[in-house]
């Protein structure tokens, strides 16, 4: 869950006049004037106008849901009306200016949709370039563990039908300890 | 008079349905159905745009053949061993998973088997696409000091992956002051 300020863009570390700039890993947000971009480095440990999340009031808050779903290839349909039953009343229930739900859906076999996966990472502020390559990534992750269940189940039901069968005629040359 | 043995060889008059005819009768390979299957869906959903067709198949190239095989056979809706198919070939007569006791499926093995070392993997699968995700947020996106709360696994497992909890994310849990101030937590 992100709560981000109402002036803030999800953007590229735009600056507003008079609004936020967030600065990107640093863990605050900044406080901009009119003309001056991000302060430096060195004064940002010190600076007075930082502000944290928690420190916006109701009507500065946006605030975003993420959730993240694995879903049949052909049929994103179910699991995103799924997510947005699931969160419909958290939702409603948050206090903020607005609640935006993201909802980023990736194929069981590795399929990456355009607006199901790609559209929600570009909302949360990634560039085109870094969306390309998260996408990319996610899609080599997600085809090795399809097949590394199909692995896992294969063995693991071989095992439970060897273990149904009979006992092959060695195995009953030598007769189970009685003690 | 008797008859003469059918000839070991013969001609097929072409290669689609008699084909087809032929190796379903003799090794039941199911008679696919060439307009409706899985990758004709496939393929919708890339021409009309909601599949991304570039990365979906990258890992045509990008990964090794016997996972190729297996992702290619799961689009095209041949995923042997499942117990459709176990079914289809009358090697048995129930469609329930040897595993859980519910119906057998190419997506039940991939997401949806109770076992509980499947279903282990999956909650793994999940949460590790939920790191890379977050890393991703947090580490170049513009949001990613705005973060307030998680739930994608221990810090433990975070840290295996050089991920710390930011300091304003400060538990799984939504922060209360992002509720009404009356608001009681149900549990």
């Amino acid at each position: 869950m992100l709560v981000t300020p109402i002036a803030a863009k999800a953007q590229k570390q735009q600056t507003n006049v008079g609004g936020w700039v967030l600065q990107s890993g640093r863990g605050q947000l900044w406080e901009t004037g009119s003309t001056s971009a991000a302060p430096p480095a060195t004064s940002r440990a010190t600076n007075p106008r930082q502000h944290r999340p928690n420190d916006l009031s109701k009507p500065q808050r946006d605030i975003h849901l993420v959730e993240t779903k694995y879903c049949e290839d052909t049929r994103p349909q179910n699991q995103l009306n799924a997510a947005k039953e699931q969160h419909k009343d958290l939702c409603n229930i948050l206090q903020g200016a607005s609640v935006t739900l993201h909802i980023l859906l990736l194929g069981v076999g590795g399929t990456i949709y355009n607006i199901h996966t790609l559209k929600p990472f570009k909302e949360l502020g990634l560039d085109s370039q870094r969306v390309r390559k998260l996408a990319s990534k996610l899609h080599v992750y997600s085809v090795n563990f399809a097949a590394k269940l199909v692995h896992t189940r294969r063995a693991l039901s071989s095992t439970i039908i060897n273990s149904h069968q009979e006992p092959v005629s060695g195995q009953a040359c030598n007769p189970l300890d009685p003690h | 008079m008797a008859h003469s043995p059918p000839p070991r060889l013969w001609y097929l008059p072409n290669h689609r349905d008699a084909l087809q005819a032929h190796m379903h009768f003799l090794h039941k390979l199911e008679n696919a159905k060439t307009e409706a299957n899985c990758h004709a869906y496939y393929q919708t959903l890339i021409k009309n745009g909601t599949a991304n067709g570039a990365t979906s198949i990258a890992y045509l190239t990008s990964s090794y053949v016997k996972t190729r095989c297996i992702i290619t056979s799961h689009r095209t809706g041949t995923l042997y061993k499942n117990q459709k198919h176990v079914v289809l070939f009358k090697l048995s007569t129930s469609q329930t998973c040897p595993l859980c006791p519910q119906v057998d499926s190419a997506l039940h093995i991939l997401s949806g088997c109770q076992h509980t070392q499947i279903r282990n993997m999956i909650t793994e699968r999940h949460n590790l696409a939920c790191r890379m995700i977050f890393k991703a947020i947090s580490k170049t996106g513009s949001l990613g000091s705005c973060v307030v709360s998680i739930d994608i696994s221990s810090n433990e497992r975070m840290a295996m992956q050089n991920l710390q909890i930011p300091e304003t994310a400060e538990s799984r849990i939504v922060p209360k002051w992002l509720f009404p101030p009356r608001f009681e937590d149900p549990r």
